[in-house]
């Protein structure tokens, strides 16, 4: 089965694009990244909408907070999204609200547990499965266990769906010098259902980040024409792009995503 | 000595995993947390009620790769606030987001419980709860931290932050999912001098702005009371 392309949308203001998207072939789906306000409608873009969220701490020693959850469970089941995508992420010290962009947990067992519970209990509050992502990754302990494995452990003990970001994975094997492919294979292939594609870049301190703003290099691109090959399973591949950068670059991504997929 | 965060949640009654999460998020975001890890770990976690073992599982924070995603995080959070508070934050000589994140000032905010605590924060217009946006925290701390209702504050500094504030408050309500937002729906007031009924500076929905005084500006202050910057608290109930 040929997996799906689509792109992910924030706001309204990106909808015009993507309407123009749409119109040329170029995305099969969008991945909506709630909340969203009231007054916004993506499913007026008249293709299949995919939930996605990184407000819903998964990992937080807290549990989770439903409010947005309940947001999310509505439009997923309006949309009939096959699954829903969440983080394993930690996003402030507290019970709900967040400090700004997803926190990578601490590897350890005890947030194994948690991580897997929470997860289980979300997935049976929507009622539909749930996909896992991991954040990108600056630093590493020496013998402890790498995020592909967290990641492929908490999915397996709470039976989810994983979604692999070709853009975090690269950022965290450039920070912590791990050779390109290294630790995919903890992954089970049966469980991975979505690859993200986004851009990457070298900040001055020459450490790497996620960077929406910018295309998908070639080693993410050749990634992505391999991970399909190591992931048979994959269902979708969503780019994510800023509405700030050029609506020309938005196209280019997807046609390059797409060239990549025939190659695959 | 940069203190520790203000935090309001007490170590006692939490496990060691809620405890663990903290002290991990802080020595992201709160200088004198890391400052003080880096000088003496042994004695921050016994701070945190956390046995010695948690020393293995936490960043060297003083490596480069930490610091890295630190200096990341931070310079989001200048981004967003930044960007909505750019004049009263250039009064301050902190014209980029980079200045900002890097500055005393916005060290004192991430240390603040402003920022660590959701129910510091105003509701997230789409209806999720409170504490998912920086920029009523940032606002509300830096109402507080420089004393701008009160009499003889620095009415320049007052007056930039509740504008800019009053923008933000008033955008949200053509598509906020939050019924707090309802009262910004006429505009934003506040009084021009803090505690004083002489003039009241009115922001309407199409962020026209209005200086008051006499008789016309006392007439708003009772219709308006629910929309005046300085009597929003963070843990008004929700209407």
């Amino acid at each position: 089965m040929i997996p799906l392309v689509g792109a992910r949308w924030d706001d309204a203001a990106q909808s015009p694009r993507f309407g123009r998207a749409i119109d040329f072939g170029l995305i099969d789906f969008i991945e909506v990244n709630f909340p969203i306000s009231r007054s916004e409608d993506p499913t007026a873009l008249g293709v299949p909408l995919y939930a996605h969220t990184s407000n819903n701490p998964l990992s937080s020693a807290h549990g989770l907070d439903y409010r947005l959850a309940q947001q999310v469970r509505i439009s997923a089941d309006a949309a009939g999204s096959p699954w829903i995508g969440e983080h394993l992420s930690w996003l402030s010290p507290a019970p709900s609200g967040a400090l700004g962009y997803v926190i990578n947990p601490l590897l350890t067992r005890e947030f194994e547990e948690i991580s897997s519970r929470n997860a289980r209990a979300l997935q049976h509050f929507y009622q539909r499965p749930v996909a896992l992502e991991f954040g990108p990754v600056y630093w590493t302990n020496e013998g402890e266990t790498n995020e592909l494995e967290f990641l492929n452990s908490v999915a397996t003990r709470a039976d989810c769906a994983i979604i692999l970001d070709i853009a975090h994975y690269l950022v965290g094997i450039r920070n912590t010098g791990r050779r390109p492919y290294s630790g995919l294979d903890a992954l089970d292939p049966s469980r991975v259902v979505e690859l993200h594609v986004a851009g990457t870049r070298r900040g001055s301190d020459g450490f790497w980040h996620d960077a929406h703003g910018a295309l998908p290099d070639a080693e993410t691109l050749a990634m992505l024409r391999n991970c399909l090959k190591l992931y048979p399973g994959v269902r979708a591949v969503t780019f994510e792009h800023d509405l700030a950068a050029p609506e020309d670059a938005f196209f280019e991504g997807i046609r390059e995503i797409r060239n990549e997929m025939e190659l695959a | 000595m940069t203190p520790l965060s203000v935090s309001t949640a007490t170590p006692e009654g939490t496990s060691e995993a809620h405890r663990i999460q903290r002290l991990f998020i802080e020595l992201l975001f709160v200088e004198g947390t890391r400052e003080a890890y880096a000088r003496d770990p042994l004695a921050v976690l016994q701070r945190y009620l956390l046995p010695r073992s948690y020393r293995s599982v936490l960043p060297d924070v003083t490596s480069a790769a930490f610091l890295a995603e630190a200096r990341g995080r931070k310079i989001g959070v200048a981004r967003e606030v930044h960007a909505r508070f750019p004049n009263t934050l250039g009064c301050r000589g902190l014209c980029e987001e980079r200045s900002l994140a890097t500055s005393a000032l916005f060290a004192r905010f991430l240390g603040s419980s402003f920022f660590m605590d959701p129910e510091r924060a105003l509701p997230h217009p789409y209806g999720i709860g409170r504490g998912y946006e920086n920029i009523s925290k940032f606002a509300l701390w830096l109402r507080d931290a420089e004393q701008l209702r009160r009499p003889g504050c620095e009415l320049d500094s007052r007056n930039s932050l509740y504008l800019e504030f009053s923008i933000y408050l008033i955008a949200q309500v053509k598509h906020a999912r939050d019924t707090f937002f309802e009262r910004f729906k006429r505009g934003v007031i506040w009084r021009t001098w803090p505690q004083s009924e002489a003039a009241v500076v009115l922001v309407t929905p199409s962020l026209k702005v209005y200086r008051l005084s006499g008789v016309e500006g006392e007439r708003l202050l009772g219709p308006f009371a629910s929309a005046d910057l300085d009597a929003i608290e963070s843990r008004l109930p929700e209407s």
